[in-house]
């Protein structure tokens, strides 16, 4: 029996479609959770299902991409450095505290100062976590590599 | 950058895209592409159709600089 050609052109380009229709679905599911969240003024019952399917397909693409040694800081060997990564964790817990103003209009400076903190806190630990498994992923594989060399 | 050496060495081959395409398992759109220069073909392809033409991959695939 003729065997099936696998083309790897078309394998390639079918791979590439796919990436960026879910690239595209992510934008999209974002920006329906933006609007009906911020414009609409949805309660959070009726967006959790998107938001949950938004957050658990980030968190797959992340570990998916950190366990094949190809996480975010990968191509610098895991160096980012901790400076780097709380400018962004403080960046990231200052827009939650703007958006729960907007959103909760509680303006209470004990509240403001627990959203902040905990956001930021919370992005540290994971980009640290992160970092953290990326390094040890590539330790790993040049572990792999070099006992391939000496065989 | 058009591939003439491929195109060359299969001609001298006496094979058609058709042919080629059937001896490394992929299809004549993708042998056409990479002839008209459209399509980066991966290393396993590249010495598949060396194989099959009986070229090495400088022969095929090598553009000198300049």
């Amino acid at each position: 029996m003729k065997q099936p050609v696998q083309d790897e052109r078309i394998i390639m380009q079918r791979r590439k479609t796919d990436t960026e229709t879910l690239y595209l679905l992510q934008i999209s599911l974002g920006v329906a959770i933006l609007v009906q969240f911020f414009f609409l003024r949805a309660p959070l019952a009726q967006i959790a299902a998107e938001l949950v399917c938004l957050l658990a397909a980030m968190a797959y693409s992340t570990m998916r991409n950190t366990m094949a040694g190809a996480g975010t800081d990968a191509q610098t060997g895991g160096a980012h450095s901790t400076k780097q990564l709380l400018i962004k964790s403080l960046g990231l817990g200052a827009l939650s505290t703007f958006s729960f103003v907007t959103l909760a209009g509680d303006e209470r400076l004990f509240v403001l100062a627990a959203v902040f903190f905990s956001i930021s806190a919370l992005s540290l630990g994971a980009g640290l976590a992160l970092r953290a498994l990326t390094r040890r992923r590539l330790r790993d594989m040049d572990a792999a590599l070099a006992q391939d060399d000496d065989a | 950058m058009k591939n003439k050496c491929l195109k060359l060495a299969r001609v001298a081959c006496d094979m058609s895209q058709e042919d080629l395409a059937n001896a490394v398992g992929v299809t004549r759109q993708t042998i056409g592409l990479i002839e008209a220069g459209n399509y980066n073909p991966t290393l396993n392809l590249c010495t598949a159709i060396c194989r099959a033409l009986g070229k090495t991959l400088n022969d095929l695939f090598w553009e000198e600089l300049g």
